[in-house]
């Protein structure tokens, strides 16, 4: 019997836009412009260089003024934004 | 590829705000020394927990020594006989600051904190309520000690503290927004927030007052001191693009025991705590709110204090799991204790505290974490029943649960992955591993 693992959270592409800062200001979330409060957090991620699927990440853990937390990402390598919960 | 977006929010119709500093000079010195030793003394106050401890504040009469902040305490002793050196009880100097906040918001006044003893607020919307601004300064300075507090005024956070630095002790001081250039040009350069290489530098160059910094062209100080300068130079101009971001005040949620004598007992003390903590998450905030951190104060026999602030990863009130994260805290304590105080803080809607529906006590669905007797209630015969129907009519793969696999990752996507959850077949019963997210 196979079973399977499911990713979960994957990220998806995301439209975002910066601030004077650099830093997310502005965020297209479920086709709607949200306005970001606050940057919570930032760290990258330079890992798996060695794979088939190296990750090579700029992350900002934002809190939209709706009140939802999210965490976008730049992708280095295929040069997009990335959003996920 | 990115536009830079500017946001700039621009309140309706809103009053020319009055930027107000209210500051109590070498404060930490004052909360210390207070009821232990005269201030007209040669007294110091000495960094703690170090093995060279170095002078955070001093008074004139020990200045008159030449006593200097940032000496080694060993050296100021030699500079005076009499000195007297007093170790920073940074809870107790915490515990001062945050009623000489609370006083200030006791009038009404939406308060900034800034370091121990200053604080920041908008005097405009009180204006109405005391009577125009003179009213608002009398009332709040009426809030302490007669000849301890400076008020000072203006139209931006830098123009007011400079005029606090001028107010004389107990007054205030107000400057208004077409005198405030005229006002700081007269000021030294050591009242811009630079540092000492900085002022080093710009004193160097011949500059020695505000007004010599603002004369100079603002592109000549970008090409030499780039980004900083050119903020340091608005400032020296009386423009401060900085806002007030003012806190939202709220009643801390504390319990404390006081011992009928001195505990140094590890285990004694996390029955404390275990007990401090039961008690804790009694309080009304924690029916909505789950606390992001814990702090444990203690107040020690040998005097002084012991303060431990331990970070959740996850917001709880779980009394378990917050006596269970200030434990390690406790072996840190240096001494008996006469008095145990926790509190919670950092709190967040716990509407994000989603439990899990099928796992029970152990589950790793529920992370192993949430197993208790709320969730044994719909862990009943039922819910295996239908989840086995479930599987039967759509296969075993239609049942899934989240199993926590790198936690620790910073790759958000590696924290769980979906399984396919099994469900043990009916003549195993309940009491096995069905719904108990054990994985064979």
């Amino acid at each position: 019997m196979t079973r399977a693992l499911r990713r979960l959270n994957v990220p998806v592409p995301a439209d975002v836009r910066l601030g004077a800062d650099r830093r997310p200001a502005l965020v297209r979330w479920r086709d709607r412009p949200e306005r970001v409060e606050c940057v919570l957090d930032t760290w990258c991620v330079d890992d798996a260089w060695w794979s088939e699927h190296p990750v090579r990440r700029v992350y900002y853990e934002v809190q939209l003024v709706t009140g939802v937390r999210l965490v976008l990402s730049w992708d280095v390598l295929d040069q997009r934004w990335l959003a996920q919960r | 590829m990115f536009d830079t977006v500017g946001i700039v929010e621009q309140p309706p119709d809103t009053p020319e705000p009055v930027i107000a500093c209210c500051w109590m000079g070498g404060f930490p010195l004052r909360v210390v020394a207070h009821g232990q030793v005269d201030l007209d003394e040669p007294v110091v106050l000495a960094s703690e927990a170090e093995a060279h401890p170095v002078v955070l504040d001093c008074t004139e009469a020990a200045r008159a020594h030449g006593v200097e902040p940032g000496m080694l305490v060993s050296r100021a002793m030699g500079c005076c006989a009499t000195l007297q050196a007093l170790s920073c009880d940074v809870p107790r100097v915490e515990a001062a600051a945050e009623r000489f906040v609370a006083r200030l918001e006791a009038h009404g006044a939406a308060v900034q904190p800034m370091e121990p003893g200053r604080a920041f607020f908008d005097a405009a919307p009180l204006e109405r309520l005391y009577g125009g601004l003179p009213g608002v300064f009398e009332r709040l300075l009426g809030a302490f000690a007669p000849g301890t507090v400076r008020i000072g005024a203006g139209p931006n956070p830098f123009v007011a503290w400079v005029a606090t630095r001028h107010a004389p002790a107990g007054g205030w001081l107000r400057v208004e927004p077409g005198e405030a250039r005229r006002m700081l040009a007269r000021m030294p350069l050591t009242l811009l927030p630079a540092g000492a290489e900085l002022l080093r530098l710009l004193h160097a160059l011949g500059l020695e007052t505000l007004g010599d910094v603002a004369a100079l062209e603002v592109h000549h100080v970008a090409d030499r001191f780039g980004a900083n300068g050119v903020r340091l130079h608005a400032l020296a101009r009386g423009e401060d693009p900085s806002r007030l971001e003012p806190r939202v005040p709220m009643e801390p949620v504390t319990e404390l025991l006081a011992f009928p004598e001195p505990v140094a007992n590890e285990q004694t003390l996390e029955s404390a705590t275990q007990l401090l903590a039961e008690r804790l998450v009694a309080h009304p905030r924690c029916v909505l709110h789950a606390p992001r951190a814990v702090v444990l104060s203690c107040v020690l026999a040998t005097g002084g204090a012991f303060r431990s602030r331990r970070v959740l990863r996850t917001p709880t009130v779980d009394p378990r799991r917050l006596a269970l994260a200030i434990r390690p805290a406790l072996a840190e304590v240096p001494a008996a204790v006469e008095r145990i105080e926790l509190a919670l803080d950092g709190f967040e809607p716990r509407a994000a505290d989603q439990r899990s529906l099928l796992g029970g006590r152990g589950s790793a669905m529920a992370g192993g974490a949430f197993g208790d007797d709320a969730l044994s209630g719909i862990e009943d015969e039922r819910v295996q029943r239908g989840m086995r129907h479930v599987q039967e009519a759509l296969g075993e793969d239609a049942l899934l649960q989240v199993l926590e696999v790198e936690p620790w990752s910073r790759v958000p996507e590696r924290h769980a992955v979906l399984v396919p959850r099994r469900v043990g077949p009916a003549e195993e019963g309940i009491g096995l591993d069905v719904g108990r997210g054990v994985w064979r």
